[in-house]
């Protein structure tokens, strides 16, 4: 059965790969070899690990990976369970569920210049709304200058972000409504609620588009700097800086090789994070033999 | 032709508490989206003043200049054309590659499977400071600076290993029977990729195209780059003529954004109906 | 200070020539046969201030050199993409013509090794040469002695203040020391305004110069150029610093001074909030209320002042070449058009279009009549009038610091300012960032 599909399997990959090489193959190349170079406007030096070493040695590294981490987490035990929420919820169909639906999906939908004016203003320290909000609630002592104090900076940020599950909550439900109502038959005639059934049927049958958003969270998380550099550009003290946002601020300093050194513990971590993922939510067991 | 969750929960009365429990979340959630969304469309109708102050969430005087100034000044109807064709471009050729990657990978043993699956996750762990250069390089190589087509083509790279792992997804959850009959019956491969697995995941397929649409209508870095000339310009390049290092015109800016953000509202509504009507019970069995 | 007749003469003058401008847009026409084409990628669109000195450029140029040279402009919004547009085509070899920006990006360029050496041409053309200022060519001249780039900016940046407020908290000059300096934040904030308008950024950059710069030996630590800096020990700076710090423990700066956007302290100024900002003379025509909103009659109640100082004087910004343009062009046609370019831009005509249009004074050795000296904006006359009395001058520190120097101050200014930190680490760490 297979053989006489083989020719028509390598064709059917074949715009992808084309794509892949022509534009991905030679930036993956370019990080990993100028990671090793000095490279700068004049041109380009060989210097061996010297990047390395000396990322490694910057008071600004700890604090872009400890981000990270802590950004990822933050992705991985919030941003994606609570799309699974919201997903499972709006896939009852409750009234207005499709509205819902769109106004989730609404932040996802204007770019990030946008949101930022928006939340620099909310977290403003002079008029800020949550300011002013706590003032109201007689809570003046909790006032602060929240993006740009070294304690809340970073998780100012991960609020600005943390509920906008539109993407992965359509993802979800994409997949949930190509489940067949027969696999629910027997639970309901066995009269169980829709949390069991959620929990026992929907959940379990989610495991890979579960993991590939997993897999998504944190490669966007990994890779994803707009949002930080239009507010707080890594600061205060590098509370802020996260591994993605260290390598836009080299680059911007022209220090390219040095750019390309942190992208490569990008590209390291990421892959890392992928195969992890994949083993853990056995993403793609399951095909034709 | 109901839907599958519909029939799934008939005959089931739901409890008030879960009821109410459900409303409470989605009414958290509609406040997290719409304080944001909400303050920035009426950002348009506020001024630059108001909206750098302690002003309230409603503007003082519903100012139209916002509006006016995007339209005429910096002539955004003219450049959502150009948006729209790249938009559409992208998304309809990242899905039918990542499609036709996608499958195969989900579904055959071959040999190179998972190193097909390995290289491409690599796409996306790629620091998009890592492509400025290399891709200003290639474009300029194979000549296509200041092209739509290269643009699209770029586009459709860079998406191309997120719609592939989605779509892979995807396909992994489709029942196999449907498939093992039609090469019963002889079907060969392309049959089956076009005329069996392509309707039964529509679902997938159009969130991965409204996904992608989203993505570069926003995107502007490769934009600027790759597009030079001004009738080609796209309308997130346009938006930024309201801002520069010493001076801003906010409101212009925000009422920018606020059309912009039409066309992919449309977009979205049109295609999530797909994801409503999902599978009719009884076609598949899993 | 300021008289009204004179406000009026400047906003027609802006408005005529902004209508010019407007109206010369139109003028884009088809190549003629033999004409030069030349590219300028340009920033200075949309809400840029430089615009509407932009449009009159290209006008103009075309409009004299018909027939003979063309430009024609390649709009890339914002200054971030710009540059990373312009570096990743130096990579390519594909630099357009023309190319502008402030020293940061002019450096990039002489670093690519792309740009055009512009020493023969200046020298091939005496009368050109002599039109500039004896220091004019110093920002952009290598060590080898090549010019990468022609200067079109000679900046006096001194401090605004509103005299309202300066009025109503019983001030009755701007302050000539920093002790009257931190007195009159005293009085302001009593009288409940925002002393000054910081944000971390550019304008707080600007202060710090200030205080460098008016210490025992600080100007001539801040004209350093292209050299490793040290700064943690060294007296000057440590005591500039120290009052910058100051600044904010007084309580003389807004709460939100940490932003690094200028939008949050330009607004606090032109809302009539704040009683002081920093900038240079290019912010007068939105004091004055053109193209921005600005608190009522803002632009009569505000004066522009040299920095206070130390014992011995007051001190002062004075920067030529903030901004400059370079030239990509590799053919000797083209590279002759982008050279006539440079030349029709620092024009006596075309420079006096900018201290109009954008209050900027070029590089250029500008005779004005005494009715081209009446158009201009009166605190921009003032500024450069104040220049003559000054006991210290000195560039900014975006004129000799290396830019990641710079991004690690915005990063760091926070927790120093709020005494997170001494002022020796602070120092060090921006050591390190270079």
């Amino acid at each position: 059965m297979q053989k006489s599909f083989r020719f028509a399997i390598y064709l059917s990959l074949l715009p992808a790969l084309a794509l892949f090489a022509t534009f991905l193959v030679f930036p993956f190349f370019t990080i990993l070899v100028t990671s090793f170079f000095e490279w700068r406007a004049s041109g380009l030096r060989f210097i061996g690990v010297e990047n390395y070493l000396e990322l490694w040695d910057s008071r600004a590294f700890p604090s872009a990976l400890r981000n990270t981490a802590i950004w990822i987490a933050a992705a991985v035990l919030l941003h994606v369970p609570l799309a699974v929420l919201v997903a499972v919820i709006l896939s009852r169909r409750l009234k207005g569920w499709k509205i819902f639906r769109t106004l989730f999906f609404l932040p996802n939908i204007v770019s990030y210049s946008a949101l930022a004016i928006v939340f620099l203003g909310f977290y403003n320290a002079r008029y800020g709304a949550l300011n002013q909000v706590l003032a109201d609630i007689g809570l003046e002592h909790w006032q602060r200058d929240w993006l740009f104090s070294y304690d809340t900076a970073l998780y100012a940020l991960i609020f600005t972000w943390l509920f906008h599950v539109g993407l992965y909550m359509i993802i979800i439900m994409a997949e949930i409504a190509t489940i067949p109502d027969e696999i629910y038959e027997a639970a309901v005639m066995d009269g169980a609620g829709e949390i069991k059934q959620d929990l026992y049927i929907t959940l379990p049958l989610l495991r890979n588009v579960i993991g590939t958003c997993m897999i998504l969270t944190v490669t966007q998380s990994l890779i994803y700097f707009e949002g930080i550099f239009l507010t707080t550009g890594g600061g205060p003290a590098n509370a802020t800086l996260t591994l993605s946002m260290a390598t836009y601020r080299a680059f911007e300093n022209f220090h390219w090789g040095e750019a390309n050194a942190i992208g490569m513990h990008i590209v390291i971590l990421g892959v890392a994070a992928i195969l992890i993922i994949r083993r853990l939510f056995r993403i793609g067991e399951r095909y034709f033999d | 032709m109901s839907g599958a969750l519909i029939e799934r929960t008939s005959g089931y009365h739901r409890p008030i508490w879960l009821t109410i429990s459900y409303y409470a979340v989605l009414a958290w959630f509609t406040v997290a989206m719409l304080f944001p969304i909400g303050w920035l469309v009426l950002a348009a109708f506020k001024t630059n003043a108001e909206i750098l102050s302690a002003s309230s969430y409603f503007p003082i005087d519903w100012n139209l200049e916002g509006f006016e100034d995007a339209l005429t000044e910096v002539g955004l109807l003219g450049y959502l054309m150009n948006s729209f064709i790249v938009s559409v471009g992208a998304s309809v050729l990242v899905v039918v590659a990542a499609s036709m990657a996608a499958y195969p990978v989900a579904r055959f043993r071959f040999r190179g499977r998972d190193t097909i699956t390995i290289l491409l996750s690599l796409g996306l762990v790629i620091p998009l400071t890592a492509l400025i250069v290399p891709e200003t390089l290639i474009i300029r190589a194979i000549g296509l600076h200041d092209t739509r087509i290269g643009l699209i083509l770029l586009y459709s790279s860079i998406f191309l290993p997120i719609s592939f792992l989605l779509l892979r997804a995807f396909f992994l959850s489709l029942p196999v029977s449907i498939e093992e009959a039609a090469i019963m019956d002889g079907a060969n491969y392309w049959q089956i990729l076009i005329r069996i697995v392509a309707p039964l995941s529509g679902p997938g397929i159009s969130t991965v195209a409204i996904m992608i649409f989203v993505f570069t209508w926003n995107e502007f870095l490769f934009a600027t780059l790759i597009l030079s000339s001004e009738e080609r310009r796209t309308a997130q390049v346009a938006i930024r003529f309201f801002q520069s290092q010493f001076d801003f015109n906010l409101p212009g800016m925000f009422a920018a954004i606020t059309i912009v953000m039409l066309v992919p509202i449309f977009v979205f509504i049109i295609l999530q109906e797909r994801v409503v009507r999902g599978l009719t019970a009884g076609s598949v069995k899993g | 200070m300021l008289r009204n007749p004179m406000r009026l003469s400047f906003r027609t003058a802006t408005a005529v020539a902004i209508a010019a401008g407007v109206l010369a847009m139109p003028a884009t026409r088809p190549a003629l046969a033999d004409e030069v084409e030349i590219t300028w990628a340009t920033f200075w669109v949309g809400t840029n201030p430089l615009r509407p000195w932009g449009e009159l450029l290209i006008a103009g140029f075309n409009e004299t050199y018909a027939g003979q040279y063309r430009v024609v402009t390649e709009e890339i919004p914002g200054d971030a993409q710009y540059r990373d547009k312009l570096r990743a085509d130096s990579v390519a070899n594909a630099l357009p013509d023309l190319i502008t920006g402030n020293v940061t990006l002019m450096r990039d360029m002489r670093d690519s090794g792309r740009v055009v050496e512009l020493t023969p041409h200046i020298e091939g053309d005496p009368e050109w040469q002599a039109s500039f200022h004896d220091d004019a060519f110093d920002t952009y001249r290598t060590e080898a002695g090549e010019l990468y780039a022609l200067p079109y900016s000679r900046d006096y940046i001194g401090i605004y203040y509103n005299t309202d407020h300066f009025a109503d908290a019983g001030i009755e000059s701007f302050p000539e020391t920093w002790e009257a300096f931190f007195a009159a934040c005293a009085a302001l904030r009593e009288a409940g305004y925002v002393p000054m308008a910081n944000e971390g950024n550019w304008t707080t950059r600007l202060m710090w110069a200030n205080m460098i710069g008016t210490q025992p030996g600080g100007a001539d630590w801040m004209r350093q150029q292209d050299t490793e800096l040290a700064l943690a020990g060294v007296e000057p700076v440590v005591a500039g610093t120290e009052l910058l710090r100051r600044m904010n423990e007084e309580g003389c700066s807004n709460e939100d001074a940490f932003t690094g956007q200028y939008a949050t302290a330009a607004t606090l100024f032109l809302q009539g909030e704040a009683s002081m900002i920093a900038n240079g003379p290019w912010m007068i025509p939105n004091i004055m209320g053109v193209n921005t909103e600005t608190a009522e009659g803002l632009g009569d109640r505000v004066a522009y002042a040299a920095s206070p100082g130390s014992a011995d004087g007051r001190g002062m910004i004075i920067v030529t070449g903030e901004a400059g343009f370079a030239v990509g062009s590799q053919d000797p046609e083209t590279i002759e058009a982008s050279i006539a370019f440079l030349r029709y831009l620092t024009s006596d005509e075309q420079m006096l279009n900018q201290a109009n249009l954008v209050s900027r004074y070029g590089p250029t050795r500008l005779e004005l009549t005494p009715d081209q000296e009446a158009a201009l904006a009166p605190m921009l006359l003032s500024i450069v009038d104040q220049s003559q009395d000054i006991a210290h001058s000195y560039p900014h520190t975006g004129m000799t610091m290396p830019n990641s120097m710079i991004q690690e101050f915005i990063n760091t200014w926070p927790v120093y300012a709020r005494g997170q930190i001494d002022t020796e680490e602070f120092l060090e760490i921006l050591e390190d960032a270079q």
